[in-house]
Order: C-alpha cells, then structure tokens, then sequence
C-alpha cells in the first residue's frame, strides 16, 4: 500500500506501540518506532533522508510529542506531522495548530482511522516520488538513447575507415586468384588455394559486420519505412555477435545463427522506424544473453527467434531456456530499473523497447513462461 | 578500338586495383586521378568513354563529377562508386542520370568489368 514511504512513530506507552507496529509494518517500506521525544529525534537526525512522515503522541517523558514536533521542522520545515491525542489534552491543541501540524487522530486510536489519515496526509508525498522517478527515467532514457547515438557515429567512423582498407585487400584478393589459377597444378597451387580459402572466410565476415554496421549507421533519418523484420534480426545478431559468439547458440527461423547467413533468405515486411526496431531486438537477445550464460555448459544453451507472418502482422518470438522470469520480477518487467539487472546499467533496455514497439509502433510486446525458457513476442501490426 | 576510362579516387590504392584489373584487358586505356578537382578541369575537355568515380571526396565529390558530365551534353558514361548506399545521394544521382552504380567493398571486379562493358556497348 505505501511500500515506497518510511513512517517514524512515536509513543511511549508501549502497549499502544507494539499494537500499531504489528499492524502497520508490512504496509509501509520502513516503520521505525520511539518510546519518547528525544529518542524520535534522535531518529529523525539519523534518518532525515528516508522518513517521510511522523505519526507521535503528544505527553511523553524527557521530551514531549510538540517540543520534538518543533525540533524536527526546524530541520525539515515540509514534513507532514500527525499528532495523535486524548480528550484531555487539549491545552496542547493550541500549540499544534502553531506548528502546522497535518492532521490529528483521536486516541483511543481507531487503526483504520490512523490509516487513512496517514493515506491523506502522504498523498501528495506520493505524487512527488512518482513525478521524481518519472524524470528520473525519462533522463535515464534520454542518457540511453543518446548513448546509442553516439555509439552509432563512432560506429559510422570506424566503418568507413575499415570500408576502403577492406575494399583494395578484397580486390587485390580476387586478382591474386585469378593469377593463381593460371597457375600449372601443383602441391604448392593447393596448399596456396587451401590458404585462400580461408582468408576469403575472413574478408567475407568483416564484411558482413562492416555491412551490417554502415546499415546501421544510415538510416538515422527516424522515418517509418517498409522493412524487412527477417534481415533486421539479422543485422542486429550480427551486431551483438561479440556476446552471442561466446554465450550461446542462436536459431534464426530454425537455421543456427552464422556470419554468412543470408539476410534475405526470408522476406517479412513491415512499416518500421528500421534503426529503432533493430535497437529493441539488440536489447532482447542481449537479455537473453545475459540470462543464458548462468546456465552451466554452452552446449546447453539456446536462444530460438522465429518470424512469421499471419493476418497482415509480422510476429517475432524470442524464446530462450534460461529457466525463465520469475513472477516477482515478470510483475515490473518491462518498467525502468525493475529488470533483472543491477550492474549492467541496462535496467531501462525493456522499457525503451516497450516505448519503441507501443508507443512508436503501434505494436505489442509481451513476455512470458514457456518450457523452462522466457518468450519475448513481438506482433508488428501491418494496418 | 580502345576505350577511354578515367577513373577518380581520393583512395591511391583502389585507383591502383583498378587500374592493375582493368588493364589486363587491352581494349582499356586507362587515366587515374587521385585529385578530383583535376580531373574535373580535365574532364571538361578532353573526351572520355566512361568515367568511375568514388561520390565521397574531399572538395569535389563524385556528384558535382557526374553534373559536370551529363551538362556537357557529353557521350561519356558515368559510373559512381560509393562506400555508403545512401538514398539521399542515390535518389539524386538517378535523377543526373548516373550510367552505374559499384559499391564498396566491390562484390566481383569481373562482374564490373563486364558491366563496363555492356554499357559501353562491346
């Protein structure tokens, strides 16, 4: 109910304490108690930054529920403060009023009175947390995407510089080919062809990153165009090649994942913004990286990406065997900085991709749990 | 008889690849200019069969090249050769009438000598 709010209450009849405790300390993130006024502000000293409401009696020894009600808005002059108090101690009242107390609950207290006093007066205390951490995403995807960018252009940078290297090397490559077919057989003619062969595998992988990277780099111009989703996946399992080389096995419609695949081998078209679709399918299979490598061997490792078309929408399924998500974390899965992971600093990859395929696409992202394995589905609507 | 080609690169290494390709065919002969802004003067007046030109060069590009060209009302087929298949520059260089278009890396230098070829009609 409040499980974002830190509550401090002050009461010195311990009865009344530990009933109050019991019953409210599984409804807010913290509910830190004192037994008189000069201990609850000694609490309030070490915990300014977390508490954000006082609930305190009124008579109390060594230091009573007002005198520490003055001391505290001396040093926070906004925290909201409810005072809870008898009949008889209404010559207090007037002080109270003096320090702009919140609220007041009548003792014998009634805990459902006390509690939605306390929904009252923190109201607008949730407002500003939610508002906080709405800007504070809203930064940290902004941060992300321009993180993105940046990495884009370095990427457009390096591309072209390797791009001419790679050009002369691979033409003088199918020169040197020519000549040496001419060549009368020989054992050297094979070993050198042998040689060949394999320098030609290489040419032809940096080529294939090179290419994917220079498409990456040019369509920067955010216009929906018609693309096809079969060679997006592609693209990006090629840009996230460096982590999937080592991590898994990858199935693109049923074929294991290679440097050589043909991009067009399939063809799924579908009206997208291209360089922000390939950034959430980075974000899925990087995720699922991440999930498959605690499972022990590799060979035991597999993360399956099936494309398909059905009723005029492209669908795209992402289904790994990492175990799958638990409920606890399926519940906020695709909010900011309630994924899986703290260090990576990707906590908000899942929700730039749920803003990427719903609010820019008009499409829908779901996950759920399927033999022992996560599945991510995406269903590009065609209309 | 032999046909005309100039070829235009920023690249002293891809000219030189071409230039080693391209003349193992005697029907070529062969000029390679590494300063675009001279073979654009050059072009202007002496008569060529095609032209192969990179698009990204520092202060001419292959565009102002093939503009040159085609306003002459000249004969010459342009061929533009470019790293980055850029719409933007691919859009404009159909609409000046580009002969072809090579990218890089080149896929096949045969397959480019032969469309050479073809378009210069032998």
């Amino acid at each position: 109910m409040f499980d974002n709010i830190t509550i401090l209450y002050v009461e010195d009849e311990d009865q009344i304490r530990s009933v109050v405790q019991s019953v409210s300390t599984r409804l807010f993130k913290q509910f830190l108690t004192a037994s008189n006024g000069q201990e609850g502000l000694d609490i309030f000293r070490e915990n300014q930054e977390t508490i954000d409401l006082i609930v305190t009696d009124i008579n109390m020894p060594q230091l009573n529920g007002i005198d520490m009600a003055y001391a505290i808005r001396e040093i926070n002059p906004d925290i909201p403060i409810i005072i809870t108090t008898a009949h008889n101690e209404k010559d207090f009242l007037h002080e109270a009023i003096k320090i702009g107390v919140s609220a007041f609950v009548l003792k014998p207290m009634d805990m459902k009175v006390l509690i939605s006093t306390i929904q009252k007066t923190i109201q607008p205390i949730l407002l500003k947390k939610q508002l906080e951490l709405e800007q504070q995403q809203h930064l940290e995807e902004r941060v992300e995407s321009a993180k993105f960018a940046a990495t884009g252009k370095l990427a457009a940078g390096i591309t072209h510089e390797i791009n001419t290297p790679l050009t002369y090397i691979k033409a003088n490559f199918e020169m040197m080919g020519y000549d040496i077919e001419d060549l009368s057989d020989s054992k050297e003619k094979n070993n050198i062809i042998k040689s060949m062969e394999k320098i030609s595998d290489g040419i032809r992988r940096i080529e294939n990153i090179v290419g994917s990277m220079k498409e990456m780099a040019q369509y920067s111009s955010g216009k929906k165009e018609d693309a096809n989703i079969y060679s997006s996946i592609v693209t990006a399992a090629i840009l996230a090649y460096s982590k999937i080389k080592h991590t898994a096995n990858v199935y693109i419609n049923g074929e294991l994942f290679n440097l050589d695949m043909d991009k067009n081998r399939y063809s799924y078209i579908s009206n997208v913004q291209l360089q922000r679709i390939e950034q959430v399918w980075i974000i899925i299979i990087n995720n699922a990286m991440d999930e498959l490598v605690k499972i022990e061997k590799f060979t035991n490792r597999a993360l399956h990406i099936d494309i398909k078309e059905e009723n005029n929408e492209v669908i795209v399924r992402f289904k790994d065997n990492a175990g799958g998500i638990s409920d606890e974390i399926m519940e906020h899965l695709f909010d900011p900085f309630k994924g899986t992971k703290e260090s990576s600093g990707m906590g908000v990859g899942l929700s730039i991709a749920r803003k990427i395929i719903d609010d820019q696409h008009n499409s829908t992202i779901t996950a759920y749990n399927e033999d022992g394995g996560a599945v991510f589905e995406i269903i590009l609507k065609n209309s | 008889m032999k046909k005309k080609i100039m070829i235009i690169d920023d690249e002293l290494e891809i000219l030189d690849v071409l230039e080693r390709f391209l003349s193992r065919n005697d029907i070529f002969q062969i000029e390679t200019y590494s300063n675009p802004a001279i073979a654009i003067e050059k072009a202007k007046t002496d008569n060529y069969d095609i032209v192969l030109s990179d698009i990204m060069m520092p202060q001419v590009s292959g565009l102002d090249i093939l503009e040159t060209l085609k306003s002459r009302d000249s004969l010459t087929k342009v061929a533009l050769m470019t790293a980055y298949s850029n719409k933007h520059k691919v859009e404009r260089s159909n609409e000046l009438n580009v002969d072809l278009y090579i990218e890089k890396p080149f896929q096949n230098l045969r397959d480019i000598e032969n469309k050479i070829l073809n378009i210069l009609g032998v």
